[in-house]
């Protein structure tokens, strides 16, 4: 490359000369035709230098966009995170300082690609928006389906913290010899469930966030997780929705029976008192 | 008379003198005094010695006495103040209860009048968890993860 500018400046250098010291001699010796390559060499590297930097521009401009719709979904994702009533501080901290690392990140490539001088560096940091952040393949459902399995933990764990307190009114009207078996049966149920779903919850959530950019066969993980998250929507909770509405009438029956043995026993110690009194006379 | 009166300061001249010499012995001071001196010391000395006896137990007795009072009052301020201790500890055992009854009064047991609402609250809650995560489920499900491609750049 030296060598042929070297040598085209040479020739230039030369053409000059012979062109006005003795153009006769140049025309008759064919120089009109290296003035023309030599021209033609000077406008393709001009183009070529003015296509190299539109396609810069391109990539900047590119890169620019696919930063700009990423930053755009992160926020849309903050913004989810931070207005979620069931998340708590502690978990809505942790995702939204995720989200802001993420965003940070890109927008220092962001301006890094800004400054690229040549098409090469443009291109690999263009390629870097894409697999140091994979904002839609990794990112944006990772921390959607978290924000889901938080929120089913923290319903689970709610209704968790009413086994016990069933189990203590069931044990009050067991010991008053009232029938519990149906509501022990549906509330031994409940508790299994909870079980069974704490467990999935807790087991995916560990899997969820230890996937990261590197991270082989992500898609996969989150087919699962999905499918897991469906199976607990759809099958587990279902089954404590159905158990706690057949307690309900269970309760109401064991209730209306001793409501109606309590007004019982006082309606016998109403007439039992005249009774005694006018013995007692 | 005379000489039985001359006769009883003779003889208890000397016993009063034998006596004051005793006592000079002992006392240098008390020889210089003139004769009719020590026929005093010889009427007084022999008053003296029983009240300075009787005066001596007294002294012991009330001393005596004092004492047994000075312990009876310290024993007795020993057992008030034991006593006084269980009920100064009694008084933070009734505080310590206080307390703790506050927390049991803020939990809402379920009870059979509330059982059936709140197992409805509860059912109600699940359900809207469950709608909320099924639309999630359905948002994460539908991301376009083909604008993490890379072919074309």
């Amino acid at each position: 490359m030296k060598k042929t500018i070297y040598s085209l400046t040479i020739l230039i250098t030369f053409t000059g000369l012979m062109r006005q010291a003795v153009p006769a001699f140049a025309q008759n010796l064919g120089g009109q035709r290296v003035i023309n390559q030599v021209n033609h060499a000077q406008n393709q590297a001009s183009r070529t230098a003015a296509r190299q930097s539109t396609q810069l521009q391109n990539i900047i401009n590119h890169s620019d966009l696919l930063i700009a719709n990423r930053i755009s979904t992160l926020n849309a994702l903050l913004n989810k995170v931070q207005t979620d009533a069931k998340l708590s501080a502690s978990e809505k901290s942790s995702l939204s300082s995720q989200i802001q690392l993420e965003i940070s990140g890109i927008t220092a490539l962001k301006s890094k690609i800004d400054t690229d001088t040549d098409v090469a560096t443009a291109r690999i940091d263009e390629r870097l928006i894409i697999t140091d952040y994979y904002v839609y393949a990794i990112f944006d459902p990772k921390i959607r389906l978290l924000i889901i399995l938080n929120n089913l933990q923290t319903v689970t764990s709610n209704v968790q913290a009413l086994v016990p307190q069933l189990q203590n009114l069931i044990n009050t009207f067991k010991a008053q010899g009232k029938d519990v078996t149906q509501l022990q049966n549906l509330l031994n149920d409940v508790s299994t469930q909870l079980q069974t779903i704490s467990a999935t919850l807790t087991s995916d959530v560990t899997t969820i966030e230890n996937v990261s950019v590197t991270t082989q066969g992500a898609s996969t993980i989150f087919a699962k997780t999905r499918q897991d998250i469906a199976q607990i929507v759809r099958a587990d909770f279902a089954r404590i929705r159905s158990d706690f509405a057949q307690m309900i009438p269970l309760f109401t029956q064991i209730i209306r029976i001793s409501q109606q043995g309590a007004s019982q026993s006082a309606n016998q110690t109403t007439t039992i008192t005249p009774a005694s009194s006018s013995a007692n006379q | 008379m005379e000489e039985n009166k001359q006769g009883q300061p003779l003889d208890n001249t000397p016993t009063a003198v034998s006596q004051v010499q005793s006592e000079t012995t002992s006392q240098p001071i008390a020889s210089s005094p003139s004769i009719s001196e020590p026929q005093q010391t010889t009427s007084d000395a022999p008053k003296v010695t029983p009240q300075t006896e009787s005066k001596s137990n007294m002294k012991y007795i009330i001393t005596g006495i004092a004492l047994i009072l000075v312990v009876l009052a310290a024993v007795y301020f020993f057992i008030t103040k034991s006593a006084q201790q269980p009920l100064t500890m009694a008084r933070p055992v009734q505080q310590a209860k206080t307390p703790s009854q506050k927390p049991v009064t803020s939990v809402t047991p379920v009870t059979a009048a509330n059982v059936n609402q709140t197992l409805s609250t509860a059912n109600n809650t699940i359900n809207q968890a469950v709608t909320q995560a099924n639309t999630d489920l359905n948002s994460a499900k539908n991301i376009n993860t083909s604008q993490d491609s890379t072919a074309g750049l």
